[in-house]
């Protein structure tokens, strides 16, 4: 491309230095009609560079074409030494830039990865204590002698909300026994065995979630592992 | 683009190919004028690539006006230097560039002639001696060619030459002495 247009350059240049070189050559060799020859004097004595060109000519004996275009040639390559040299350098940018930017990806990805992982390991500690503490608990109401009380919605209903709310971690057997009122609320609420935290769970899902019908309850809760296969 | 638009082009970029677009429809003037001062075709055509390699760096820092006439002086000055270190003394006629060298100076743009000025002409070219006197009108009125005046005058075409620069510097001389004096 570059020396497309230089060689194009050159072309034009050369077409308009042919003229004046014609003239002169045509000067210096006597070859020129008086009127032309009076022209190029007198330009040559308002322009004193075309004169000395002229004075130099005439020592040589003449216009050399083929000196003149080994001289544009040398003219041209040197130009093209340094087009070369920037292409390269741009090249060498470029590849550069390139490399600047694989190493940023590479770098990110890479974070990506280990983030990806870090979570992966967090995840997995995770599930390990599960798997630890991963004793699932059934709850089972047994009714004694002497209660009359059942829950308005039933005993699974109650059943399953002891499931979600209460935690043990042992097989245990809870003893509860409470009066019921007309409102349909628990009162004097009895709770034997289990931890404390399981005896104020479990007294407010009896006093507070659950409406209860009858008159004097007397039950218990036994919590038995689920065996997972 | 003109040369001033290249020089600046040049100068912002120290892209080689816009100098060489400048310095490219010089280099057979350029040529002459190292075979001129040089008198060797090996010796001028390297110090025509020599002389581009000078401007490389020299252009982008020097603030250069009238880029042929700079070139010119610059041409000259380094065939001198060439000249000077191979101890060769320079085989040109002083008195022609010493004249070149005014002409140069004087180089101011001519202004529009009145009938006055015709006038004045007439009696400037009257106290010239008679060869430049000669010269001067049958180049400049005439419209002869050197070659044609030396044929007609009998004199050496380098006679006639030297008659027509020197007359018309007296001639110059002359006529801006009586501008003056108006």
């Amino acid at each position: 491309m570059v020396s497309g247009i230089l060689g194009y350059v050159w072309k034009v240049i050369k077409m308009e230095n042919n003229y004046q070189l014609s003239r002169i050559h045509n000067y210096v060799h006597g070859l020129m009609n008086p009127d032309d020859m009076h022209a190029l004097e007198r330009e040559a004595l308002e322009d004193p560079f075309l004169q000395d060109a002229i004075d130099g000519y005439r020592l040589q004996n003449g216009v050399d074409t083929k000196q003149l275009s080994l001289l544009q040639q040398r003219l041209a390559s040197r130009v093209e030494a340094q087009a070369d040299t920037r292409k390269k350098q741009f090249y060498s940018w470029q590849r550069l830039a390139i490399g600047m930017a694989a190493g940023v990806l590479f770098v990110a990805v890479c974070t990506l990865v280990l983030m990806r992982y870090l979570t992966d390991t967090k995840k997995s500690d995770l599930v390990e204590v599960q798997i630890m503490q991963d004793q699932v608990f059934d709850f089972n109401i047994f009714p004694v002698s002497g209660n009359d009380v059942e829950p308005v919605d039933g005993w699974k209903a109650f059943q399953e909300v002891l499931e979600k709310e209460i935690l043990v971690d042992q097989e245990q057997r809870i003893e509860v026994s409470f009066n019921v009122g007309e409102n349909g609320k628990a009162s004097d609420i009895k709770i034997e065995g289990g931890s404390k935290d399981t005896k104020d769970v479990l007294t407010n899902i009896i006093q507070n979630e659950i409406s209860w019908k009858g008159g004097k309850a007397n039950f218990y809760v036994e919590a038995t592992k689920v065996k997972i296969p | 683009m003109n040369e001033k638009e290249l020089l600046t082009q040049y100068k912002a970029t120290g892209s080689l190919a816009v100098l060489g677009k400048l310095y490219a429809p010089y280099m057979s003037l350029l040529y002459g004028v190292c075979y001129k001062y040089l008198q060797d075709a090996e010796q001028s055509q390297d110090a025509v690539m020599q002389i581009f390699e000078e401007l490389i760096p020299k252009l982008r820092t020097h603030e250069v006006d009238n880029f042929k006439s700079w070139l010119h002086v610059y041409t000259k000055n380094y065939c001198l230097m060439q000249l000077r270190r191979d101890k060769r003394r320079p085989q040109v006629d002083i008195d022609d560039n010493i004249i070149e060298s005014e002409q140069q100076l004087n180089n101011v743009e001519e202004e529009k002639w009145t009938e006055g000025d015709y006038e004045k002409l007439e009696n400037c070219l009257q106290t010239l001696n008679k060869e430049q006197e000669q010269c001067v009108r049958l180049f400049y009125l005439e419209q002869m060619c050197y070659k044609d005046i030396a044929e007609k005058t009998q004199l050496d075409l380098n006679k006639v030459k030297s008659a027509i620069q020197n007359g018309k510097r007296n001639l110059r001389i002359c006529m801006e002495s009586n501008k003056n004096g108006k």
